[in-house]
């Protein structure tokens, strides 16, 4: 994917496409939810020596548990506690016009695995076909 | 971006996002066109969001962002909330914020009997 904001939808597509059919109806809008605000930060902020990535990688694997959906840019390695302390939903100020991506992303999102390197950093979003919530 | 109706009868301005999603992509530009609206003296609105069937967080802080533009000078109202944007106001509490209505018919007339 191109790193630009606008690149954002026809991925989205794609992955709701395939979410509809590995996860229960009521969990594919909780991917395109997740995955929206995630590839907006990477796109925000894939940033290395000033200089904004040349493109980021989603990967899909339909596993026998869970969706699982990687999105790793070139960026300068990402905070390894940006999940890390992040007020819930719940929390935020209602009238607050920015903060909620990351809480978005933990709220419907079953795990999230970040693996921060410079040059290639990997965040794993996990949706489990059980439905447990 | 936006497009814009006004009803003569009321004085209400009612704004459709004029994109199917409104996200980090164009939601800058969203709130920027609703704000010059404000700007230049619009102090009751319908947000229609009919049309428009994803909104990121970035949507949200737009919408919220004129929501405080427009502060106590007038009210904003939303309708035509589809189900995954329902979904999105109920997430992040934004049903709490924003009153909802069913279309843009319910919104007008509920304004209209705040003047």
């Amino acid at each position: 994917m191109a790193p630009e904001l606008g690149a954002i939808d026809a991925v989205l597509a794609r992955v709701r496409q395939v979410a509809a059919h590995a996860l229960p109806p009521s969990r594919a809008g909780d991917v395109e939810i997740a995955l929206a605000e995630l590839l907006a930060n990477t796109v925000r902020y894939a940033v290395h020596e000033g200089v904004l990535a040349p493109s980021i990688q989603i990967e899909i694997a339909q596993g026998e548990d869970a969706l699982r959906i990687a999105v790793t840019d070139r960026g300068e390695a990402q905070p390894s506690d940006l999940y890390d302390d992040v007020p819930d939903l719940q929390d935020i100020d209602p009238l607050a016009e920015s903060g909620r991506g990351v809480p978005l992303i933990l709220a419907m999102a079953d795990r999230v695995r970040v693996t921060p390197r410079p040059g290639a950093n990997r965040t794993e979003l996990s949706f489990l076909r059980k439905v447990t919530r | 971006m936006i497009r814009t109706t006004k009803d003569d009868s009321t004085g209400v301005l009612i704004v459709e996002p004029g994109t199917e999603r409104l996200t980090a992509a164009n939601a800058t530009q969203f709130k920027e066109e609703v704000v010059a609206c404000i700007d230049a003296g619009e102090n009751m609105l319908v947000i229609d969001l009919s049309q428009t069937g994803f909104v990121d967080s970035s949507g949200i802080g737009a919408l919220v962002g004129v929501l405080k533009r427009l502060g106590s000078r007038g009210e904003v109202v939303v309708c035509g909330l589809g189900s995954d944007v329902r979904r999105m106001f109920e997430i992040t509490r934004m049903n709490r914020v924003f009153t909802a209505h069913t279309d843009r018919a319910a919104a007008v007339s509920a304004l209209a009997a705040t003047l």
